[in-house]
């Protein structure tokens, strides 16, 4: 066998790459579920002084006094966006960069805004928002799913609710209005395989030989307990 | 290099998908059960189960994120506007906390969101998926 450097690579690498294609979904596009939020530090700001030090200084009083409607839970969201026939305007505020929001939910929660008949401005918050919310809702001990809902009514600082939105592209979901043929969007899936040696037969490993033996055993046992004729 | 990569021999990515055809015809499939999930429900799911039987066939594998799109015993499409198919349940221990999506037909798909917040598939990872 030659000694060249793809040959003693073979000898001692245990796996080899490989790549399979994969079906993605046709639909999944992240820019177009996400909206685009222009200055990402002002919405953020404001969101911390006009919605965030509010619920902070109301934590321990009953949600009902709070001056404003906030949601944030996704049960309480979900429902909410589901059942509401009014011709109502929502902010919906997602930590989707933060570690410790499932990825199932993310996943979920802008189609069930888009899908809802009431108005939602989805707006992407940045990375490691999430503590900060966390810290100024009364939480209690569940952990934050993080969502916060804000509903657009009279008890909102309407200047918030303006510079919010006119910082947020609108969503967009075309697959869910108006279906257009799109392409298979086929992938490679970059994994690993383990490496089979050829003479595996030859040498068979401690596993293999014990596995022979009860086999050969076996055949001895049966085979005696078959009386001669 | 660390010694995790230095056991595998890379190998160049191909330029081209194998089975190409199937995975046009499941996407096909796919595209036309979103079409008629509200026109007619019944050929919607006879097209996912198509789809789903064609990829188990053909042995041509599809996303998780087409998967968890539908039911997998009644391959009726995910409902985002009705309010009792998502639901979090959360429990004392945060570690057993639960996202389930209840189908109509009476199947739940729970996901154990509790035990790794974090989680993500192999393919949502980063650097695991590869244009081609």
């Amino acid at each position: 066998m030659s000694n060249s450097l793809k040959a003693i690579n073979k000898k001692i690498s245990k796996r080899k790459q490989v790549y399979k294609p994969l079906l993605d979904n046709p639909f999944t596009n992240e820019s177009q579920v996400w909206p685009h939020v222009n200055d990402q530090q002002l919405v953020w700001e404001l969101l911390q002084s006009d919605v965030l030090s509010v619920c902070k200084r109301l934590k321990d009083s009953d949600r009902s006094e709070w001056p404003l409607d906030v949601a944030f839970t996704f049960n309480e969201i979900n429902e909410y966006l589901c059942n509401n026939d009014k011709d109502e305007e929502v902010l919906m505020f997602a930590c989707n960069r933060d570690q410790g929001v499932p990825s199932v939910l993310l996943q979920q929660v802008p189609l069930i805004a888009y899908m809802s008949k009431t108005k939602v401005t989805l707006i992407q918050l940045p990375r490691n928002s999430a503590q900060v919310i966390v810290d100024s809702l009364p939480l209690g001990d569940d952990s934050f799913d993080g969502f916060l809902m804000v509903r657009c009514n009279e008890k909102i600082n309407a200047h918030f609710m303006r510079t919010i939105k006119s910082k947020v592209s609108e969503q967009k979901i075309p697959w869910l209005t108006n279906l257009k043929y799109q392409k298979a969007n086929i992938k490679l899936v970059k994994t690993t395989i383990p490496m089979i040696s050829k003479n595996k037969n030859k040498q068979p490993n401690q596993k293999g030989e014990d596995l022979e033996n009860q086999k050969q055993e076996k055949y001895t046992n049966t085979h005696k307990q078959i009386p001669k004729k | 290099m660390s010694a995790e990569n230095a056991e595998i021999i890379a190998t160049k990515p191909p330029k081209n998908a194998s089975n190409k055809e199937q995975f046009q015809r499941i996407n096909y499939l796919y595209q036309l059960s979103m079409h008629y999930k509200n026109a007619n429900l019944d050929i919607s799911r006879t097209y996912v189960n198509l789809l789903d039987t064609i990829s188990k066939k053909t042995n041509t594998k599809i996303s998780p994120n087409i998967k968890r799109s539908y039911c997998k015993k009644c391959k009726r499409l995910i409902d985002y506007k009705d309010p009792k198919m998502f639901k979090v349940v959360k429990s004392k221990n945060k570690k057993n906390d639960k996202f389930i999506i209840n189908c109509k037909c009476g199947s739940k798909k729970t996901f154990p969101i509790g035990l790794n917040r974090d989680y993500k598939t192999y393919t949502e990872k980063e650097g695991n998926l590869l244009e081609i």
